[in-house]
């Protein structure tokens, strides 16, 4: 039994004649949080993606639960994925569907959980997220961002994973929403004991969510430690980063 | 000799180039068939393995079937309408009025209503699919059925693809009936035909392989115009924009595919 519940190595991913990621290394400890802090573009969206099959990689494993999951078949990818949750960037609400189906989606067709019980238990974790019943009859277009947001994670922890992921869960949001957000956040993860995997660069999100953290640029892990031990990383790119300082490593790289 | 060469050096590096472009132009449109053949494939074998989303599919059933019913209905109506006064400018010259109800008849059930319907249908759901699929892949939606462990073939392409399939020939051959009683009805009221024998007429000509033949070729279009716009929104790129571009392609792809295919199938029908 490792103690990693997702474990990274040596990932890389190329679209066209750009290296997006250039060998991720990273090992999530089974029950914490990790987040992966890093700018635009240097791969973290594209990283999450890879651990959950939405893209392929190109070479380089990645376990979970200790289990190889590159180019493993379809049959096999759709039961794993019953372990995830996924909140997204926008949302990605069924705008079709009124929010207690969408919250609902997963229990009624991964689990097969009839539609009554299933509409019973996304009140229940509407109510988790503070929303209250008769939000549960809109459709997500009538909801502000903000409320959307807390539908998307009603829906990512709906099927009680084992594994969520958030990508830039504060993005676009008030700074009172987004600390609302990022209570929310901790305590899902806290009360289903859940393996975390966080995607920001909002500074403030990541030292409220995070148990570990891991700084990316151009496709590297650079640094990686407990979210303690940020403040005394010793590493240039991370503190440019973590002040948002205009001049430093990571701009003199660019330009 | 050398002057010849030094020609032929100056005329070298354009040729390279146009032959290039002439390259990467037909290796991406094999590139393009290629991806559209898997995409095929990958819907045909979701449709025949399990889960299956009935719901899903008597919506589409409604959506690309019935609510298609007006512009199809219009379209065979004025179809219907105006073959029979053209066919009558030209028939009268020969003393040929008699033959209106033949060519009516058989210009409907074997071309004009499944070409026509497929066209107006590949505007009107084509677009709309290339739409709306597009739009959930731009936002989205589409990695979060994934991540819901539902799968996207199933839930939306398969649904959309077998509607498409199965209610345009049925749209058809309503169509069908519609074109006849608009030739019908400008033969009788305008041009001054006795309706009884603008009747048996249309009933002698009319063998059962018209009627069938058109709508195998509705069956056709109905899958390549419900596939072009599953398959252009599926791979829609990003933004308002891609969004836009997979509904043009999904209509000008499924339009022009539709017109080859008439034509393949009218070969194989007919000759």
């Amino acid at each position: 039994m490792t103690p990693y519940k997702i474990e990274l190595r040596n990932v890389t991913k190329s679209f066209g004649s750009k290296k997006v990621l250039q060998g991720i290394d990273l090992n999530i400890p089974t029950g914490s949080s990790m987040v992966i802090i890093g700018g635009s573009g240097t791969g973290k969206s594209v990283t999450l993606k890879c651990v959950l099959g939405l893209i392929e990689a190109d070479s380089g494993s990645i376990l979970i639960d200790g289990q190889e999951t590159t180019g493993i078949p379809q049959r096999s990818r759709d039961d794993l994925m019953r372990k995830f949750g996924m909140l997204f960037q926008g949302g990605a609400l069924f705008d079709s569907l009124p929010v207690w189906h969408n919250v609902a989606f997963g229990l009624i067709h991964g689990k097969q959980i009839d539609k009554k019980t299933a509409q019973k238990l996304a009140i229940e974790k509407l109510d988790a997220v503070g929303l209250n019943k008769s939000v549960a009859y809109l459709y997500p277009a009538e909801l502000s961002g903000g409320m959307q947001k807390r539908v998307s994670l009603a829906r990512a922890i709906a099927t009680n994973p084992e594994i969520i992921f958030f990508d830039e869960p504060t993005t676009g949001l008030d700074p009172i929403m987004a600390d609302v957000i990022n209570d929310l956040i901790v305590k899902c993860v806290k009360e289903l004991g859940a393996t975390a995997m966080t995607i920001t660069h909002d500074m403030a999100s990541a030292r409220k969510i995070a148990d570990h953290v891991a700084m990316i640029h151009q496709g590297k892990i650079i640094w990686t430690g407990a979210i303690a031990d940020l403040d005394k990383s010793d590493n240039p790119y991370v503190d440019q980063f973590i002040h948002g300082r205009a001049n430093g490593p990571i701009t003199d790289t660019i330009s | 000799m050398n002057k010849a060469i030094q020609k032929f050096a100056e005329i070298a590096p354009p040729l390279q180039k146009l032959c290039q472009a002439i390259g990467t132009s037909i290796l991406s449109m094999f590139a393009a068939l290629g991806r559209l053949s898997f995409f095929m494939g990958d819907a045909l074998r979701h449709c025949v393995t399990p889960p299956f989303f009935f719901k899903h599919l008597l919506r589409q059933f409604m959506d690309i079937g019935y609510y298609s019913l007006p512009v199809v209905g219009m379209t065979a109506l004025f179809t219907g309408m105006v073959l029979a006064l053209q066919s009558y400018t030209g028939f009268s010259r020969f003393n040929a009025e008699s033959a209106i109800a033949s060519v009516v008849v058989l210009s409907i059930t074997r071309e004009l209503a499944p070409v026509l319907a497929g066209l107006m249908v590949a505007g009107r759901v084509g677009a709309s699919i290339a739409a709306e699929i597009g739009t959930m892949r731009v936002t989205e939606q589409i990695d979060a059925l994934t991540t819901l462990s539902v799968s996207p073939m199933k839930y939306l392409v398969v649904p959309r693809i077998l509607a498409g399939t199965i209610m345009l020939p049925l749209l058809v051959l309503i169509g069908d009936i519609i074109g006849v009683y608009g030739g019908y009805i400008v033969s009788t009221h305008v041009l001054g035909f006795s309706a009884g024998s603008y009747l048996s007429q249309t009933w002698d000509v009319l063998e059962k392989m018209d009627v069938i033949s058109g709508l195998v070729k509705a069956s056709a279009f109905g899958f390549i115009l419900t596939l072009m716009g599953c398959y252009h929104g599926y791979n829609s790129g990003r933004g308002a924009q891609g969004v836009g571009a997979a509904t043009t392609n999904a209509v000008v792809t499924a339009s022009i595919l539709i017109l080859i295919f008439n034509f393949i199938l009218t070969q194989v029908f007919f000759s």
